[in-house]
């Protein structure tokens, strides 16, 4: 009797604690996994929210506006032409744009967005500058162009008084150290009807890399981003150029107008800033000519 | 007593079949629900991709009208979207497996795809009204088809 009641006792609670153990690891994952999912949920919408207004704003040209995040404690980092989101330095999550955003690092919740057409002569593609309100500062601007560009940042609504020192000098430079560890680049330019020139970006003092431009709209692709974004975006945008290009000339073919327009060269020379220029200048010449008789191409 | 004990192990035999019953239940609604949620995420992301492409071809300058680089809004230029087609092969990162084109609705009715890359029948459509200018204006669809 004692023998046997010693062992059915231990069954049920053998059955209770294997039941116990089973609910206890059910609920305990359970509510790991949803305190997980809501975070995965947030992370995602944030994702959403920025492809969102990265593709809304690259809708339109000539915008700008603060738009509002709820980043918490979280940074955005952009690089090429992806971004991602990073929270006490570990990876959350990251996608891939097709726009052409132009940023670095977002921390803060209040980001100024400004979208701005690239034209060379025709309109290629809408760039996207993301700021968050860290700001520029524009140093040594002898000629023109540091001016403009200092205006029109400041009309844009951006601090013009910031933390990323941009020297923009007048003249034919090739890049070297610098000597003052706060600039982040150096503009090289050239005066004409299309501004071009190099670019030297550096961190810390040491010279990052060097590439260069075609258009005010890159200089401020440069400001806005650094070496690395820059770098891919600018590759990114003299294809799409050349694709834009190659359009207009199978375009041109197709229509009656004897007028010619030297579309089709770009591809030939996209190593060659020069070449593109030169001829981004006799096409802008030819489609003002056609538009007396056949109407403008583009 | 024998019996009693018997009695007793047949319970708990029973209750430990109940409970597994039940654990297998479980487990089978929660894979429905996740088959649901699955099925869910994959139509979300072809509304999602149907959106980015939609936009993507209204706003581009490759198919984008335009004078004197003035765009016109939700206005496709006809020429462009033929031209185009010689270049479909280099937008198959950004396109993917969808089909994209041009419904005239008015005056005439004509239906122009300049990029098709579908696959399956497992498809989300959708279009909306636009300008099509081949040296006059008409009007039309853009239809933007995406595939699973």
């Amino acid at each position: 009797m004692l023998k046997r009641g010693v062992i059915e006792l231990p069954l049920h609670w053998i059955m209770i604690i294997i039941i116990g153990i089973a609910f206890l690891l059910f609920f305990g994952q359970a509510g790991f996994k949803l305190s997980e999912t809501f975070k995965n949920v947030n992370d995602n919408l944030l994702v959403l929210d920025l492809r969102n207004v990265f593709l809304s704003a690259s809708a339109n040209s000539k915008t700008s506006s603060n738009i509002d995040l709820e980043l918490e404690n979280k940074v955005i980092k952009f690089e090429g032409e992806k971004f991602f989101v990073e929270e006490n330095g570990k990876l959350v999550k990251g996608s891939k744009l097709n726009q052409f955003v132009f940023g670095d690092e977002i921390n803060k919740n209040r980001v100024r967005i400004w979208s701005e057409a690239f034209e060379l002569p025709f309109k290629v593609v809408n760039f996207v500058f993301v700021d968050d309100g860290k700001g520029f500062k524009i140093v040594d601007y002898a000629g023109n162009l540091g001016r403009n560009v200092k205006d029109e940042l400041e009309d844009k609504g951006f601090n013009v008084d910031g933390e990323k020192v941009i020297k923009i000098v007048n003249g034919d430079n090739a890049c070297l150290g610098s000597n003052n560890e706060d600039v982040a680049l150096v503009v090289y330019y050239e005066e004409d009807e299309i501004v071009h020139g190099n670019l030297c970006f550096y961190k810390n003092g040491d010279l990052k890399g060097e590439k260069e431009f075609i258009t005010e709209e890159l200089i401020y692709g440069a400001i806005f981003s650094n070496f690395e974004v820059y770098e891919v975006l600018y590759d990114k945008a003299i294809e799409r150029l050349i694709n834009v290009d190659k359009i207009y000339e199978e375009k041109v073919i197709n229509d009656n107008c004897r007028v010619r327009i030297d579309f089709g060269d770009m591809e030939r020379y996209r190593n060659n800033v020069d070449n593109i220029i030169s001829t981004a200048k006799k096409i802008k010449e030819q489609n003002k000519d056609r538009v007396r008789k056949c109407g403008y191409v583009y | 007593m024998s019996t009693k004990g018997q009695m007793e192990m047949m319970e708990t035999v029973i209750a430990l079949l109940v409970f597994l019953v039940l654990i297998v239940l479980g487990l089978v609604g929660y894979g429905y629900y996740m088959q649901g949620s699955i099925k869910d995420l994959k139509q979300d992301e072809q509304v999602e991709r149907s959106l980015l492409l939609m936009n993507y071809v209204l706003n581009s300058a490759e198919f984008q009208c335009s004078n004197n680089n003035i765009v016109k809004v939700n206005c496709v230029d006809m020429r462009k979207l033929v031209a185009f087609e010689n270049l479909r092969l280099d937008y198959r990162e950004l396109f993917g497996f969808s089909r994209i084109g041009v419904r005239e609705i008015h005056p005439g009715v004509e239906e122009v795809y300049f990029y098709d890359e579908s696959r399956g029948n497992d498809k989300f459509v959708r279009s909306v009204p636009v300008l099509i200018f081949e040296g006059n204006y008409r009007v039309g669809m853009l239809v933007v088809e995406v595939y699973e």
